[in-house]
């Protein structure tokens, strides 16, 4: 598909294995360790869609998710959280939220949804 | 008018100086020296004493007037020509006549001397008098003068009546107090109890009053509080008793309950009383174990919350990894390898499951409804509870029908409900035991069953009947919510319970659902 992908996860193990799932789903991914990390990465590299987990040490996903919104036009995103909390579904379109655990093909459809909802 | 009309007023007051000369002759009932207008010398004394403002007059036995003194001429404001003559029951205000009129009437040799209290109506309207009258008897024995002294006692009369209805209000407001009040002295006995504290404490009325203050505290308190007691008679002030302790009354059966005391002191001329306001905070302090036990609650789901908020991290990386590497094997001749893989796939979504259950527990969330199934919920309920079941010596047996129909609802909801039946049955066999849990098809169609039963101790019918009220327990540090909570939620599930004890052989509860298939279900959606 060409798309390029930021993952922004402060697991590294995580970070891996979604990493080769996308690779192996024919995306493009690029990685972040930490939210700050991913704030940079969303401003020099202009990803096509951007995961991040929710809670991250220092940054969390809620900035890089403000950021990833303020670009113009604005990225696409999938939010991760351990614990789907109430605060963390501001009004940001396009936005998908996945709680973990989930399965590696939950994944891959809220990574579709996220990019086919940015191209209406 | 007096029947005697026909005489003139001169020749009754010349009546009375000749009799009256003839008593102090013969050393009358009044002595000498008192005289009516017109007598000789009054002395200093005598002057003084119908002068002051005491009310004095006189009347022949048919009730003339033949003498006012001044006080009293000013007190009924009208001059003597007026009033003498005329019938001293004039004087007396119209509603008291015929009480005076028998009084007067009593008097005479055998009794000659009266008290009488009344009403009469003076100058500045109506007033009550106390008079005291002396008959005056001549040497046969015969009433020949009536003579009154009588004081203006309103004031006296008006406190007696206010002190008489403020008396009749503290009592009704003593025998009616919501509180239980008891009287005490110094030495420790009561001397008052109103029926609450009779009640209170399982006294029979009456019976209270009169016995030693120890009687009300358990025996172990008493020492602390006679030292207490002397030292409030010492200095005595209004208060609480103990601030911040835990007071405990004992009632006469022997039981104990808490309570909260406020005294109060009333002095009197022997070392005053003691009252004390009792209150029974039994209720009180088991809402405060409900609330804190509802608190502590929520601690633990907060902790909950954060262990599976880290928990659930690890087991996604277990999750994705697991079925990236089977996506390897695909293609590739290793079933043994692909079946173990498969086989951790579904322990860690078992863990993911857990860690959702306990993201659960605690908080406050809509309830769930979508198909389950219950034996799910049993085997999730065990892997929470079956090491604490088994460290505390119950045995579990589980019995799952093998392709049990599914339900409607809240799986979190139902494990909750199986986990307060699961340590119930803890609690009731103490020395360890056997909890067997079953599910099964249920009598009638498109129903399913859950069966949990105990060798316990059972319950006896009256405690079987008060089970679902919320507050009730027979345990020392139960709050009574769970079976009530639980009954609320079954009855979410549209499902019934019905429960099966007997005292020390046991205790089954047979919890019916209907199943997915059910119209119950259908019509309730």
């Amino acid at each position: 598909m060409g798309c390029r992908i930021l993952v922004v996860e402060d697991d590294p193990d995580l970070r891996e294995t979604l990493a080769r799932l996308l690779g192996r789903s024919g995306y493009t991914c690029l990685t972040a360790s930490s939210g700050s990390d991913g704030i940079r990465a969303i401003e020099v590299e202009s990803p096509d869609l951007v995961v991040t987990d929710l809670h991250m040490p220092g940054t969390d996903g809620l900035a890089v998710m403000r950021c990833a919104r303020e670009q113009v036009p604005p990225i696409p995103i999938v939010l991760m959280t351990a614990y789907p909390t109430p605060e963390a579904q501001p009004e940001v379109r396009p936005m998908i939220l996945l709680a973990k655990p989930f399965a590696n093909a939950q994944f891959l459809g809220a990574v579709r949804q996220a990019l086919g909802n940015s191209r209406q | 008018m007096t029947p005697d009309d026909a005489k003139t007023r001169e020749e009754l007051l010349a009546e009375v100086q000749a009799l009256r000369a003839r008593l102090e002759r013969s050393g009358g009932a009044f002595g000498s020296g008192r005289g009516s207008e017109g007598a000789p010398c009054l002395d200093a004394q005598q002057r003084a004493f119908v002068e002051d403002q005491r009310l004095v007059w006189r009347c022949r036995p048919d009730g003339a007037l033949t003498f006012l003194n001044d006080a009293a001429r000013r007190f009924f404001e009208q001059e003597p020509d007026e009033l003498i003559g005329g019938s001293s029951l004039a004087l007396v205000a119209e509603p008291d006549r015929a009480t005076a009129q028998a009084h007067l009437g009593a008097l005479g040799s055998a009794k000659p001397a009266g008290v009488l209290e009344h009403r009469v109506v003076g100058a500045s309207g109506a007033r009550w008098l106390l008079r005291v009258d002396q008959v005056l008897l001549d040497p046969d024995g015969q009433v020949v003068e009536v003579e009154t002294v009588a004081r203006d006692v309103t004031e006296q009369h008006d406190t007696r009546s206010e002190l008489r209805l403020r008396e009749a209000t503290l009592r009704t407001f003593f025998k009616s107090a919501a509180e239980a009040i008891v009287g005490v002295d110094r030495d420790g006995r009561i001397v008052l109890a109103n029926p609450q504290a009779e009640a209170m404490f399982g006294h029979e009325r009456g019976l209270l009053v009169g016995q030693r203050l120890e009687a009300l505290i358990p025996d172990r308190a008493r020492g602390a509080h006679t030292r207490h007691q002397a030292d409030y008679f010492h200095e005595p002030r209004n208060r609480s008793m103990g601030l911040g302790l835990t007071l405990t009354g004992r009632r006469k059966d022997g039981s104990e309950f808490p309570i909260e005391v406020s005294l109060t002191h009333i002095p009197d001329d022997s070392g005053g009383l003691a009252m004390a306001f009792v209150t029974d905070i039994s209720e009180r302090m088991a809402r405060d174990r409900q609330a804190r036990h509802v608190e502590k609650l929520a601690a633990l789901g907060t902790l909950a919350a954060g262990i599976a908020h880290e928990l659930n991290n690890p087991i996604g990386v277990i999750q994705s990894r697991i079925e990236l590497m089977l996506m390897d094997l695909e293609g590739q001749e290793k079933p043994e390898s692909a079946a173990d893989l498969h086989v951790l796939h579904r322990h860690a979504r078992r863990l993911g499951r857990i860690a959702q259950g306990l993201l659960s527990f605690g908080r406050e969330r809509q309830p769930e409804r979508r198909p389950i199934d219950l034996n799910e919920v049993v085997e999730d309920t065990l892997v929470l509870t079956g090491k604490q079941l088994n460290r505390d010596g119950i045995h579990t047996v589980t019995i799952l029908h093998d392709g049990l129909p599914r339900m409607v609802g809240d799986p979190t909801a139902l494990e909750q409900v199986l986990m307060n039946l699961l340590l119930n049955a803890r609690d009731a066999m103490p020395g360890g035991g056997t909890v067997r849990i079953e599910s099964a098809l249920g009598a009638a169609p498109d129903n399913i069953r859950l069966i949990v039963s105990d060798t316990g101790e059972g319950m006896t019918p009256e405690v079987l009947a008060q089970i679902a009220q919320p507050f009730f327990t027979t345990k020392s540090r139960g709050t009574g919510l769970g079976l009530s909570v639980s009954y609320t939620i079954i009855r979410d599930h549209a499902g019934t319970v019905e429960v099966q004890s007997e005292p020390d052989r046991g205790t089954t509860f047979t919890i019916t659902f209907p199943c997915l298939s059910s119209p119950v279900v259908r019509l309730s959606q």
